[in-house]
Order: C-alpha cells, then sequence, then structure tokens
C-alpha cells in the first residue's frame, strides 16, 4: 500500500510529466480509468466469452447447437448482467430548489448565452441550494457509457456574495467544464469509485474458502497497487481541469472579474467557515429552532465582512493556501497565477469590499423573493435536528455543570474528570467553549495528551502560532487516539498558511507512525516461538493488588505474568498473563476460558494486558512464560485453602 | 456452513469450551438456548471424520433453528484479545462514557456475559446520572438478544433524561417489539421532522410503518413513510418501498399517491427500482431474445448446411454439376454441401442426367429431424433403410431396399453410420432407431448378380428394375441378360418391353440382348415393328454381321429367313451368330456334318457357347460319332473340372450308346468337386441337372421324384409323366401356357393320348396345339400349318426343316402327324424320318420313343 509521501511523490512526478500537456493527461488518465474497468469486468468478461463462444458454436453447429444456445445465451445474460451490476451505478441526482422554467429568465439567459458562446450543451435543470458554492453534475444515463443529463447547482450564499459579473465568470467556469466534458470525467471516476465498491462488497459477501479468497486477495493487492496511481493521476487531472474551466470562464468574461470572483469565493469562504457560521450555530445555545433569516443574515454578514477584525487573516489565508496532493482543486492563487496574475499582483489584494449589487437579485429579479424564503426554509429543515440536538446538548451541560458546579469546587474534580466534562462541551458547543476547562487540565496536568490537543487546535483557530508546538508536542508522544487527530490539524494548518514542505514533513511522519503502529499491533497480538519474555518488574504492592482480583474468582489455580520484549513503541509494555484454573481436567479449558474476561478488565497494569489460558489457543505462548522464572505470581492451594508464597 | 452430499461433504465434531445462554436469537428471532462453543471442521465420509480441516468458533447456535456465526478459531481468539485489551486499555486512558460503552461492547460481542454485567455495573456507578451510557448500554444488551437486561437501563435513562435522542429511539423500539405501536410512534416522533434524517438513522420508523402496514393500519403507516421519503427522496425509486407504499394506497384506496413518478433508464436497472426478479425477469427476457435469435441463426445454419449423399455404385466415376458450379467427382460415396432449395443436378460419366432436386424441410422440424437427400446415380446404388430395434429382447431389424436415382428421408439417425449395439433404456422400454446404409457387394459383375437376388427377396418386381436398371446402363452384359432370361416371367413383359426397347439402339449391338428381346411373346406375337427396325438398321449397317444374325433369327418367313442367309454368306460375313444359324439350319435339315462344322465355328466365336454346344453335341450323337464326343467331353471336363454341363452330356452320349448305367458318375464326380457355397449358389441348376443325369440313366421314378419343384424342368418332367401316365392324370401338371418352354406340352398331351388310345383326346389337345401355335405369333405360322393341314411324307422334312425347328422337335411332330394318319405306307416314311430326327436322350425322349415303338408295332401289326 502507498504511503502519504509515496502518493506525493507520485502526484508531484505526474504533474512534472504532463506539465502543460492537458491533453495527454487526460489520454493518460482515461487509459488507466480502462484498466481499471477492465479488471473490475475481467471475471465477468470470461463469463460472457464463453457463453459468447458457446452461442456462436450453437448457432454454427447444426444438431446439438440448440442446447449450446441455450447454455451460452444465459451465460452471456447472467455475465452482463453482473458487469452491468459492476458498472451501472446510480448515480444520486443532485438535491435542492429546482427552477422551474419560467422564473429566473436572466440568470437562464445568461447561461445560455455562456453556453452558446463555449459551444457546451446546455443544463437540463438548474437546482439552488443553501450551500457556499456552484458546479456541475452530470449523471450519465447510460453508464460509462455516456449519454448524460446535467445540473447547474448554484449556492443562494454564493450568489448572495458576488457581483452579477463574478457570477457570469463562476457559470462561465462551470460551462467551461460542460464543454470539455469534465463533468463527465469525474462522473466516470466517481462510477468507478463505486463500482470498485460493489466489487468489494461482493468478495466479502462471498467470503469463504478457496478460489474466491484467492480471488478476493488478488483484486486487493491489485487495488493497493492501482488506486493510488490512478487517483494521483485523477486529481492532478481535477485540478488541471480547474485552470482550463479558469482560462474559459476568463475568455468568456475577463482575467480581473474571473480572478476578483476566485479571490473574493475563497476569502468570503474562510469568512463563513470561521466567523458566520460559528455565530450563527452558537446561537443554538439559546434558541431550540434555527433562524429563519438565514439569507438576511448572510446579506448583512457580506456587506460587514471586510470590516471584520479577522479579515486579513482569511485574506491571508486565501493566498497563502497551497493545494494538497489529494485536492480536486487547486489552491486560489495557484488559479489566479494561472490566468496569468502575478504573486505581487495577488500580494497587492485586500479582503474585498461588497459588490454594490449581489447576483442573486440581479438575476433572480422577481423570483428572487421566494427563492430565497424557499432556501431558507430548506436550510432550517435540513439543519433543525442538528440544532436542536445541539441545543439539547448545551442546555444538558449546562444544567450538569450547575449540578457539578453546586456539588464540587473546581479544585475538586481531577483531570481525568476535568476532561471527560470538556470533551462534552467539545462535543456540544465547540473549541472556544472549552478552552477554560482545557486551561485547568492543562494546568494540573500540563502533558494531558488530549487536552494539549484540543487546546493546540483552538489556538490555531485563534491565530496564535504556538498552536503549532503544542500540536507538535502531541505528535510527538505518538499515542493512538491522538497523534492522527493532531497531525491531521497540523497538516491543515501549513496547508492554509502556504507551508508546503512542513506539510508535507507532517505527512511522512504520519506515515512512519501508521507503520510503526502497525507493526507494534502485529508484534503484540502473534505470538511466536521466537518471543522474548522478560520479568513484569511489578512492585509488590502491584502484585497484591493483583492478587485481590484473582482472589475473587473462585476457580483462579494459578497466574503467571510476563512482560513481552517489543521493538516497537517499547515504553507500552505489554503484560501478558496466563491463568490456570482449579476444576478437573475436563473442565479446565472452560474454566480457564471464563477467567480471560474478568482478568482482562479488572487488571490494571501500567500498559496493555493480554490474558490468556493455560490450555486455550495460545498455550505455547503459555508454556514459555510459565517457564519464566519469577513469572508465577499468584498460587491457590485449594486442598489448603490456602494462598501459596510465590 | 459445512454440508454433506449422501454423508460426503464437510461436517462438525466435537465441543470444547461451550458455553450457553438464554437469549433471543438473532436470526430467527425466538427466545432459545444459544451455544457458543469450539469445534473442529472435519471432511467426512459416510459422516465417518477423515481429514481434519480447521478448527472453528461456532457463536450463538440457536436451540431452535440451529443456525450460528461461526469463524475461524485462531482468528476469533486473537481478535478477543486485541480487541478487548484495546477496548480496556482505552478505558484506562480515557474514562469516558463512550469508551466504557466500547468495552461493555466488546465483552457482549465475545460473549462474557458475566463480565460485562459486572462492568456495566461499575460504570454505572461511575456514570451515574448519565442518560446516555445508559441508553447505549441497553441497546447493545437489546442487539444482543438480552432485552430483559436491557429493561432496568431503559427505565433509568428514561427517568434522567427522556428527550435524549438514543433514548427515544430504544424505547420506541421497545414498544415496537411489545406491539405497542402508538406508543413507539409517540416515543419517535422527533424522527419524522424535517431534516432528522441529518442527524439520526431514521431505521426504526422503517420498522414502524412496517410494523403499521402489518397490522392493517395503514394511515400512520404512509404518514411515517411520508415523512422518510421527504428526508430521502431518493428512496421513492426503491421498488420495496413503491410496493409498500402503494400496498397500503390500495388499502386506503388512496386515488393519489406519495410517490413520485420514476423514470425508468438502463443505468437503473441494477439499482433498487427494479427487484431481483425484475432483473431476472428481464435477463431470461434477454436470454430468450438472445436464445431465439441464436434459433433462428441455428435453424438458417441447418438450412444452409444440408448434405446432399452422392452414391456412384457403377464403378465409373461420375461428374456432378449443381446448379452449374464446378463439377464434383464422385467415385463411391460422397456427401456435397447444399443449402435447402430448387438445385439442378446434372451428372456426366456412367449416365447422362439431369435432376431437379427441391431439398425443403419444415422449419420447425429442422432442429428435431435429420434429413437426408441422396442422389444414386443410375439408382445402381442399393441403400438399405433400415428401422433398428432396442429393447430388452429386440426385435430383428426391418429393413427395405432403396435404389431409386433420388431419395428422400425426412429422418434418418444413422444416415450412412452404424447404429450402435446398444443403447441406455429404462425398464423395458422399447426404442427404435433408423439408419441408411449403403449395400455394396464385392465385385461389380457378381455385385449386380448378388443385388437383384438381395432384392427378390423383399420385392420381386423391385429386383426386375434394379436388373433391367443394370441392363440399360451395360446392354452388352451377358450375365445380366442371361439372368433376367432365367428370372423374368410373362407378367412382367410389359415392363421388360418398355424398359429395352430404347437399349436395342445401342452400339455396338448388345446382341444377347436382342435375342432376349426378340424372344419375348408379345414382341414375336406383335412380331412387324420389330422386324420394321430390323430392316432400317440393316439398311444402316448392311455390313453389321451380327445385325444380320439378329435379323435372321428374327425373320418368321422361312424363304426370306434363307434369302437373308445367302446375302450374309454373299457378302462373306462371318459372325458367331450367322455361325449358329447355319448349324441349326443344317441340324434341322439332320445334316450332322455341316451342324457340326457350323457349330464348333459358332463354338470359336464363343457365342451362343450353350446353344452351339448343343447342336454340336445333338450332331455329333446324330452322327454317331460317340468316340469323339466322348473324348471331346472329356477333355473339356479336364479342362475345366467344374464343367458340369459337359459332364451332364458325356452321361448322354452313355446313354446313346446304351451304356446307362453309371452313366452318371463323371457327372457326379464333378458335382461333388464343387465348393459348398457353390452348390448352394446354384442349387436348382444342379437338382435339374442331377435330375436329367437320373434320367438318362433310365430311372423314370428317380427323375420324376428330383424333378419335382424344379421349374426348369417343368416341360422335361410333364413329357416323363406322360411316358409313365395317362394324360388325364398328369395334364393338370402341364407347364403354363404362358410358358414359351411347354410351347410344346399340347402336342406332347395329345402323343399321351394317342399312347392311351384316346383319340378324342389326341384331336382335342391337336387343336390345343395349333390355337397355342396360333397364339405364338407369325414365328409359328408354318409349322402350324404343317400341323393343321400336314402336306404329303416326302414333302414333309423338307417343309420342317425350313421351320428350323430341333430335330427333336420335329420328331415329335412327325410322329404325331404319324399317328393322325391311315395310310401306311406315309405313316412308316413319317415314322423312319422321326427315327431319324430323335436324338437327344432327354425327355420328351423316353414318350416319343414309346409313341414310335407303337407305330412301328401298328406297322408291323398292319403288315
Amino acid at each position: 500500500m502507498m504511503d502519504r509521501s509515496e502518493f506525493d511523490a507520485l502526484v508531484a512526478s505526474v504533474d512534472v510529466e504532463f506539465e502543460g500537456r492537458t491533453q495527454a493527461l487526460t489520454r493518460h488518465t482515461h487509459r488507466w480509468m480502462l484498466l481499471g474497468y477492465a479488471v473490475v469486468i475481467l471475471l465477468t468478461l470470461l463469463l460472457i466469452g464463453s457463453g459468447l463462444a458457446l452461442f456462436i458454436a450453437g448457432t454454427l453447429w447444426p444438431g446439438p447447437g440448440m442446447a449450446l444456445i441455450i447454455v451460452g445465451g444465459l451465460l452471456i445474460v447472467f455475465g452482463v448482467g453482473q458487469v452491468g451490476a459492476l458498472v451501472f451505478v446510480d448515480q444520486p441526482e443532485p438535491r435542492g430548489i429546482e427552477l422551474a422554467p419560467q422564473q429566473a429568465q436572466n440568470l437562464r439567459q445568461l447561461v445560455g448565452m455562456l453556453c452558446r458562446e463555449m459551444k457546451s450543451p446546455l443544463p437540463q435543470k438548474i437546482i439552488l441550494t443553501e450551500d457556499f458554492n456552484a458546479a456541475i453534475a452530470q449523471r450519465p444515463r447510460l453508464g460509462i457509457f455516456g449519454w448524460s443529463q446535467s445540473w447547474l447547482i448554484l449556492g443562494v450564499p454564493l450568489m448572495l456574495a458576488i457581483s452579477p459579473e463574478e457570477l457570469a465568470s463562476v457559470l462561465a467556469h462551470e460551462c467551461g467544464h460542460l464543454s470539455l466534458k469534465h463533468g463527465r470525467q469525474g462522473s466516470r471516476i466517481y462510477q468507478m469509485h463505486e463500482s470498485w465498491e460493489r466489487l468489494f462488497q461482493k468478495l466479502q459477501q462471498n467470503q469463504g474458502g478457496g478460489l474466491k479468497s484467492v480471488a478476493g486477495s488478488l483484486v486487493i493487492r491489485f487495488l493497493n497497487w492501482y488506486w493510488p496511481r490512478f487517483h494521483a493521476r485523477a486529481f492532478v487531472l481535477s485540478r488541471r481541469n480547474e485552470f482550463l474551466a479558469d482560462r474559459r470562464s476568463a475568455e468568456a468574461t475577463s482575467v480581473e472579474t474571473t480572478a476578483d470572483a476566485l479571490f473574493r469565493i475563497e476569502c468570503l469562504s474562510y469568512f463563513l467557515e470561521h466567523e458566520f457560521w460559528k455565530e450563527t450555530w452558537d446561537d443554538a445555545e439559546q434558541q431550540d429552532q434555527p433562524p429563519d433569516d438565514l439569507t438576511e443574515r448572510l446579506r448583512a454578514a457580506f456587506r460587514t465582512a471586510a470590516n471584520s477584525p479577522q479579515a486579513s487573516r482569511w485574506r491571508d489565508q486565501a493566498i497563502q493556501r497551497v493545494s494538497g496532493s489529494e485536492e480536486t482543486h487547486p489552491a486560489m492563487a495557484e488559479r489566479l497565477a494561472a490566468l496569468g496574475q502575478s504573486p505581487e499582483q495577488t500580494q497587492q489584494r485586500r479582503f474585498p469590499e461588497s459588490p454594490n449589487s449581489n447576483a442573486f437579485d440581479a438575476l433572480f429579479g422577481d423570483d428572487a423573493a421566494d427563492l430565497e424564503q424557499a432556501i431558507c426554509a430548506r436550510w432550517k429543515e435540513q439543519v433543525s435536528a442538528i440544532w436542536r440536538d445541539r441545543h439539547r446538548r448545551i442546555t444538558t451541560l449546562r444544567t450538569d455543570a450547575d449540578i457539578d458546579d453546586n456539588v464540587f469546587a473546581d479544585g475538586d474534580l481531577s483531570a481525568a474528570e476535568l476532561w471527560a466534562r470538556a470533551r462534552r462541551v467539545l462535543d456540544a458547543s465547540g473549541l472556544e467553549a472549552a478552552e477554560p476547562l482545557l486551561r485547568q487540565i492543562l494546568a494540573s496536568e500540563p502533558q494531558h495528551t488530549g487536552a494539549n490537543m484540543a487546546f493546540g487546535q483552538l489556538r490555531l483557530e485563534q491565530g496564535h502560532e504556538d498552536g503549532v508546538q503544542i500540536l507538535k508536542s502531541v505528535v510527538d508522544q505518538q499515542t493512538v487516539d491522538w497523534t492522527g487527530a493532531a497531525a491531521a490539524v497540523l497538516e491543515q494548518h501549513y496547508a492554509t498558511t502556504g507551508q508546503k514542505q512542513r506539510a508535507g514533513e507532517v505527512r511522512a511522519a504520519m506515515d512512519q507512525f501508521d507503520r510503526e503502529r502497525a507493526a507494534a499491533e502485529q508484534e503484540r497480538f502473534q505470538f511466536k516461538k521466537s518471543d522474548v519474555w522478560i520479568e513484569h518488574g511489578l512492585t509488590e504492592f502491584e502484585r497484591s493488588l493483583l492478587s485481590d482480583e484473582f482472589r475473587k474468582l473462585e476457580s483462579c489455580r494459578r497466574v503467571w505474568l510476563a512482560r513481552k520484549k517489543v521493538q516497537h513503541f517499547p515504553d507500552e509494555h505489554l503484560y501478558v498473563l496466563v491463568v490456570q484454573s482449579n476444576g478437573p481436567r475436563r473442565q479446565r479449558p472452560t474454566m480457564e476460558d471464563e477467567l480471560i474476561a474478568p482478568l482482562m478488565v479488572k487488571c490494571e497494569l501500567p500498559g496493555r494486558l493480554l490474558v490468556i489460558a493455560d490450555t486455550g489457543e495460545f498455550r505455547r505462548a503459555a508454556r514459555q512464560i510459565r517457564n519464566l522464572p519469577g513469572s508465577l505470581i499468584y498460587e491457590f492451594d485449594n486442598t489448603t485453602n490456602n494462598l501459596v508464597p510465590t | 456452513m459445512p454440508t454433506t452430499y449422501n454423508g460426503i461433504g464437510t461436517h462438525y465434531y466435537g465441543r470444547r469450551r461451550q458455553r450457553n445462554r438464554q437469549a433471543v436469537c438473532q436470526i430467527c428471532g425466538r427466545p432459545a438456548q444459544l451455544s457458543t462453543y469450539e469445534t473442529r471442521l472435519w471432511f467426512v465420509v459416510v459422516f465417518v471424520p477423515l481429514i481434519p480441516l480447521s478448527r472453528r468458533k461456532i457463536v450463538d447456535q440457536c436451540g431452535v433453528c440451529q443456525r450460528h456465526y461461526a469463524f475461524p478459531l485462531r482468528a476469533w481468539e486473537t481478535g478477543r484479545l486485541s480487541d478487548l485489551s484495546a477496548a480496556v486499555d482505552r478505558f484506562r486512558r480515557e474514562p469516558c462514557e463512550e469508551s466504557a460503552a466500547n468495552v461493555h461492547g466488546q465483552l457482549l460481542t465475545y460473549q462474557e456475559l458475566e463480565s460485562s454485567k459486572s462492568f456495566r455495573q461499575e460504570v454505572l456507578e461511575q456514570f451515574s446520572g448519565r442518560a446516555e451510557i445508559r441508553a447505549a448500554l441497553a441497546w447493545q444488551l437489546e442487539s444482543s438478544g438480552l432485552p430483559d437486561e436491557a429493561e432496568p437501563l431503559w427505565d433509568e435513562a428514561v427517568e434522567l433524561e427522556p428527550e435524549l435522542p438514543a433514548v427515544r429511539i430504544g424505547l420506541g423500539r421497545r414498544a415496537l417489539v411489545d406491539d405497542k405501536l402508538d406508543e413507539a410512534r409517540e416515543h419517535l416522533r422527533f424522527l419524522e421532522e424535517p431534516g432528522a434524517e441529518q442527524q439520526y438513522s431514521l431505521d426504526a420508523l422503517f420498522d414502524l410503518a412496517a410494523a403499521y402496514q402489518r397490522k392493517a393500519e395503514h394511515e400512520p403507516a404512509l404518514e411515517i413513510m411520508q415523512a422518510l421519503l421527504a428526508a430521502f427522496p431518493d428512496m421513492a425509486r426503491d421498488h420495496q418501498i413503491r410496493a409498500f407504499v402503494l400496498q397500503s394506497e390500495k388499502a386506503l384506496r388512496r386515488q393519489e399517491s406519495i410517490l413520485s413518478k420514476v423514470d425508468h433508464s438502463i443505468d437503473r436497472l441494477f439499482s433498487s427500482q427494479y427487484s431481483s426478479g425484475q432483473r431476472w425477469g428481464l435477463g431470461l427476457l434477454a436470454a430468450l431474445i438472445l436464445a431465439v435469435v441464436g434459433a433462428l441463426i441455428n435453424n438458417e445454419m441447418i438450412r444452409r448446411g444440408r448434405e446432399l449423399t452422392v452414391i456412384n455404385d457403377t464403378g465409373q466415376t461420375a461428374e456432378i454439376r449443381i446448379n452449374g458450379q464446378d463439377p464434383v467427382m464422385v467415385d463411391g460415396l460422397r456427401k456435397l454441401p447444399l443449402s435447402e432449395g430448387e438445385h439442378v443436378i446434372q451428372i456426366s460419366g456412367p449416365v447422362e442426367s439431369e435432376h431437379r432436386l427441391t431439398m425443403q424441410t419444415d422449419f420447425w422440424r429442422r432442429w428435431t429431424d435429420r434429413p437426408v437427400w441422396i442422389l444414386n446415380i443410375a439408382g445402381e446404388a442399393l441403400i438399405a433403410d433400415m428401422q433398428v430395434y432396442y429393447a430388452v429382447r429386440p426385435q430383428e431389424p426391418s429393413w427395405n431396399v432403396l435404389f431409386d436415382p433420388v431419395v428422400f428421408r425426412r429422418h434418418v439417425d444413422y444416415p450412412f453410420e452404424e447404429p450402435p449395439d446398444t443403447l441406455p433404456l429404462n425398464g423395458n422400454s422399447t426404442r427404435t432407431v433408423s439408419a441408411l446404409s449403403w449395400i455394396q457387394p464385392a465385385g461389380s459383375r457378381n455385385a449386380a448378380y448378388g443385388n437383384y437376388f438381395l432384392l427378390k427377396e423383399k420385392n420381386e418386381a423391385q429386383a426386375l428394375r434394379y436388373l433391367l436398371k443394370k441392363i440399360v446402363r451395360n446392354p452388352g452384359d451377358s450375365v445380366l441378360v442371361n439372368l433376367l432370361r432365367t428370372e423374368w416371367s410373362r407378367s412382367q413383359e410389359s415392363i421388360i418391353r418398355t424398359t429395352l426397347s430404347p437399349v436395342l439402339d445401342a452400339r455396338p449391338l448388345p446382341t444377347e440382348l436382342h435375342e432376349f428381346y426378340q424372344d419375348l411373346p408379345d414382341i414375336r406375337q406383335a412380331y412387324e415393328p420389330l422386324r420394321q427396325r430390323y430392316t432400317e438398321w440393316l439398311n444402316q449397317y448392311p455390313d453389321d454381321a451380327s445385325l444380320l444374325y439378329l435379323t435372321i433369327r428374327f425373320e418368321a418367313d422361312p424363304a426370306q429367313r434363307e434369302k437373308l442367309l445367302q446375302r450374309a454368306r454373299k457378302q462373306g460375313l462371318s459372325a458367331s451368330g450367322l455361325s449358329y444359324l447355319q448349324a441349326r439350319k443344317a441340324a434341322a435339315n439332320s445334316d450332322w456334318d455341316e451342324a457340326l462344322r457350323h457349330a464348333e465355328a459358332a463354338l470359336d466365336f464363343d457365342h451362343p457357347h450353350q446353344l452351339a454346344a448343343t447342336i454340336r453335341h445333338t450332331a455329333l450323337i446324330g452322327a454317331h460319332k460317340f468316340k469323339e464326343a466322348e473324348s471331346h467331353l472329356q477333355e473339356l471336363i479336364a479342362k475345366s473340372p467344374d464343367d458340369l454341363s459337359s459332364a451332364m452330356r458325356l452321361a448322354e452320349i452313355h446313354a446313346a450308346q446304351d451304356r446307362r448305367e453309371g452313366a452318371g458318375a463323371a457327372y457326379r464326380e464333378v458335382a461333388a468337386s464343387l465348393s459348398k457355397e457353390v452348390q448352394e449358389q446354384y442349387i436348382e441348376e444342379l437338382a435339374a441337372m442331377a435330375a436329367i443325369v437320373i434320367y438318362l440313366e433310365g430311372d423314370l421314378d428317380g427323375f420324376l421324384k428330383e424333378s419335382e419343384g424344379v421349374r426348369a424342368l417343368e416341360t422335361m418332367r410333364y413329357a416323363a409323366l406322360l411316358e409313365r401316365s395317362s394324360p388325364r392324370d398328369v395334364w393338370n401338371e402341364r407347364p403354363s401356357d404362358d410358358d414359351p418352354e411347354g410351347r410344346w406340352a399340347p402336342l406332347q398331351t395329345a402323343l399321351g393320348a394317342f399312347l392311351h388310345g384316346d383319340a378324342s383326346k389326341q384331336r382335342f389337345w391337336r387343336k390345343k396345339q395349333i390355337s397355342r401355335l396360333e397364339s405364338d405369333g407369325p414365328f409359328y405360322n408354318a409349322v402350324r400349318r404343317i400341323i393343321e393341314d400336314p402336306p404329303a411324307a416326302d414333302e414333309l422334312p423338307d417343309r420342317l426343316a425350313a421351320t428350323w425347328l430341333g430335330p427333336d422337335t420335329q420328331a415329335m411332330i412327325l410322329l404325331h402327324l404319324a399317328s393322325l394318319t391311315n395310310d401306311r405306307s406315309e405313316r412308316e416314311k413319317i415314322v423312319e424320318v422321326a427315327r431319324q430326327k430323335l436324338i437327344r436322350r432327354v425327355p420328351p425322349y423316353g414318350l416319343l420313343r414309346k409313341v414310335q415303338q407303337k407305330l412301328l408295332t401298328s406297322l408291323e401289326s398292319e403288315q
């Protein structure tokens, strides 16, 4: 399996190899796609091929031909059915408010004009959504064979934010995709993804021995090899396609208008994500229903966005963001550069002021009010359950906090208890609400990984660079629970601040961590003859605590304990406890089996614990541990009913 | 799942670490004892475990339905260690509700019920007052088939936070299980609100709607479905959902449906819009269409891929040209690919013919029948059309012989293939298959001979047709002509005449065929047309000796005959036939030396061998050249040890010398030397010759006994019978009136009547003889006139000699005429002439001899 660094390197090499040769890259990616389909349908093709052979033989062979024709026909139909089931993917239709033919005539005229100009097919339907986005969706009626129908998806918030000229640029960009058949490409990639999913599901459904498992493992091997290689090309192609669509857009409008639109959308994306939506959702603390006036709020927010204290930060992030290997859209700065905007020109841009008139009002005319209301209602409907749940959580949390506050003073709560409460606050209200608790935890336990992770993330969100150090410390701790999450936040931070190399370093560190972690898991849960067992190293007190637990289990006769010497994450100790029961010989396996789970749950050791039965599946490891001097930590003489000193 | 077939397959044997619990089976949904244990999978034969395959962990085997989950034991144990350890480890590090629920869930997954119980208690204490953990644990217990243990947890959760979604869903599900649907709906109502799908799973709503529908409460069922369709609009395409909704709408008689209209498209064929039944139906329809298309192509291929089986048994390579295409050479059997339709087939080589062949079969029967078209060149090949029976005690195959030039059989199971010796049959059933095979006796000449008798066994008429066909194609084949001469019957004369008439034109002249044709009674009777043809041919080929011979042979007028003979002499023509005729003429004149000379000349030409040989033999006896005859015949026998004719003639030479005793020794020696096969093949001929030899030895009774039933001896036998008995007693045994050989039977009968002094009968049979000769046509006019109006004794020898009748026949006529005349001197003269003519010793020698004796006695008495 290709790791992140290898994937990044591959993407970079594809990018270099096809520099300025998008057509070649398209063909190349198509060939890879065909390979994917070829393998998906290989088995069924064999079926169809043999069916076809029988069918032809049947038609040419007078006499017993009819039987061959029938068998061949059934094989062909079955094979085609199998191929169809894999290849014909029912792509969901985009959801939203579909514009009636008589609505938004200005918009329709604009789209029509742009389509004519770009010689692209006219989208069959126009859908309005509550997203801050515009897109073209295509759905082939005949699966991989095409005959697409297309939708133009327009987010009302986006249209409220940009000028009519900028919307024309956005529409031109989307029409560019249509004219260049990018939607079809995307759709095919989507379909192939689904086909592979289905194949996987089939293989899982048919899991068994023999050929099926061999076929399954072969498919997985192929997929491990193929999937990243195909996607590397698909991602590069997708980003190239965006450049091409931008170019079309600039040709249809102007470079400046296209660049302005891209810049405004990027800046406002950050603004919406980090300010507008946050503030809107904060209302859930007080109100149990989402607001009815989303568009009004958006209008107001867009009017004042440029005056936001964070505006320059959003502008910086918009300019500095670099695109990752797995992104379908290039970073805004790269897009502007591709349009011929120099870095200096880009740097000189300020957070965009609200346009004099927005595209929505300009293009929807009399329909604007109704559609605005409909989109508000739709958004409200979409989020109401989440909203109510959030409101309920916050209310409950507040009630619990009140109760806790009445019962405990802050100092009475342990770091673990504070962390438990912080988690609930994080879950319900987000990072900022949890900040006081996080600070409290870190004051008492500065190395608390979870709290550091959340606090580091919060600091970064607030624009404080010390968050990086905090998250780095979490990554360095190499814990199962937090390292991955901290690395992801760090990577995102580096990407949005243009630190591509550091983002790469984080990804490389994550690769290493994943490898180590996988090796560690394998090392810990596979018992081998070559395993090295070392003394448990427990104190007398710790042993006595354990003995108390053993004594509670009547059938427990002897217990041995040892530590496994591990190569990966050696500080994370692995203890293996061997238990022997005192029952009759025939009943011992069952009795020992019944001891495993209670001991695993009850025994607390400074590391991870595995409990195995003396007569169980892992009896060779048990014998090795028994033979280790000093491993016997508990022995109960049931004849005298006394503990035997060990 | 292990499976066995007739005791062979895989089976679980042995149980270890078994744990039982009472719970609700997750598969069949019934409360039962669920067992979890370790076992081993074996390969078994007759349920005896032979090969251990793998160890398995059987989980929750239901005591009622026996269904269970099975895992490889090692994987289960490793999973238990790692999953439990990871869950516990995480809980130690993060002792939150989520990690606690995780541990609890793992314990339940691995059937650690006791541990889960104690852990649950600890967790509930640790998170007292928290509804979410209670709901989570309760849900895990419900999912593990332990609803009783879940109940208190639900209660506690409700008490703590009744509006918690997890609690409401859990309570809703519980009410659903308890069949309290309205209560369940109350709990789950929040899921029906718009946008709920964004936050919660709506599975419980589906179950609730289904439960309402089961209880025929369609209104709430539809309300819930409407909410679900609003949440998941794409779901409206799902065939199961549609069926569900339509069922409730139908029950409520709703005019308008809550379902949106669905478009049919091929890309959704494999989506849930269509049921697997519909897909299978469509698939089968496609398969059917494919099969129909394939069947039509197959039918067309069958139609185009027919074969014409050409059999050429003529011994000469045939050139077959079909529809003017390039010719194909056929020798023996060859299958030529040909499509059904109209075809023009031209054959050249052994025959020149053209056939218009229509190859056509029924459309539907093309798949079931194996039709066979056969082109049998000149119809010379014999094709056995057989029905072969298969049964425990099968009957003999039945067969028929085909030799038509074009044969079509609608269905033949084994066309020109050997049918199998055995076929599998059920019980006492029988099966009949058809087969065609080409009958190929070895050797072309014998082949025709053998084929003729093979056919004759089945159908005489067919056999004659076959023989005629062979003769038509080989008119010069004396074997075939002689076969026809011996085998034909009067009833077949018409077809023979019609078939052979055109062949007479053949060149070189088929002399023996002409002779046979000339001898046909109808031809002899309707004499003129053929005579005319000979005249024309003779004008055309005046120097053709054979033609002249045949013309003379067919000339009824003795004067004209003599004239033609003189013409031949003048022209210096020599041919076997002419020599024979001259020998015949000389024998008729009792000029034995001349007859001997010409007969030997004819024999040198080797035709007609037997007739010339007979004249020679008669002449030798007539000339009393017994020694010469004897040594010559012995020489012939020495040369050909199987020469029965010579041996028989030798016996006659001995008899002529009154050395009757042991006269047939040589014949018997020769006959005994013949192989058994030959004896069997010529059984009738041998019987006839043996009888004659007995006669020559003077054993009349022996002859009569041996000749009984021998067709060739009918006339002789009748004469012998008359020799012994009164005509009144034997006349019924006379040869048929149609039999040319029996032409003189009435005269013989008259002689018999004379012997017995029955004058009236003598007259009667005389008249009969006259009318018989009359009916025999112009050839017998001269002799008829002699019998009818006898000339004077002095004229009589010449008149008779001019008829070219054999000396024995002349003797018979003379004796008859002598018996009628009252003039003693006339009678004496005639008897004397008759004595000279009575040369041969074969029947009716005895009869004639007796008549002669009686006449002599009467002459003596008159003196």
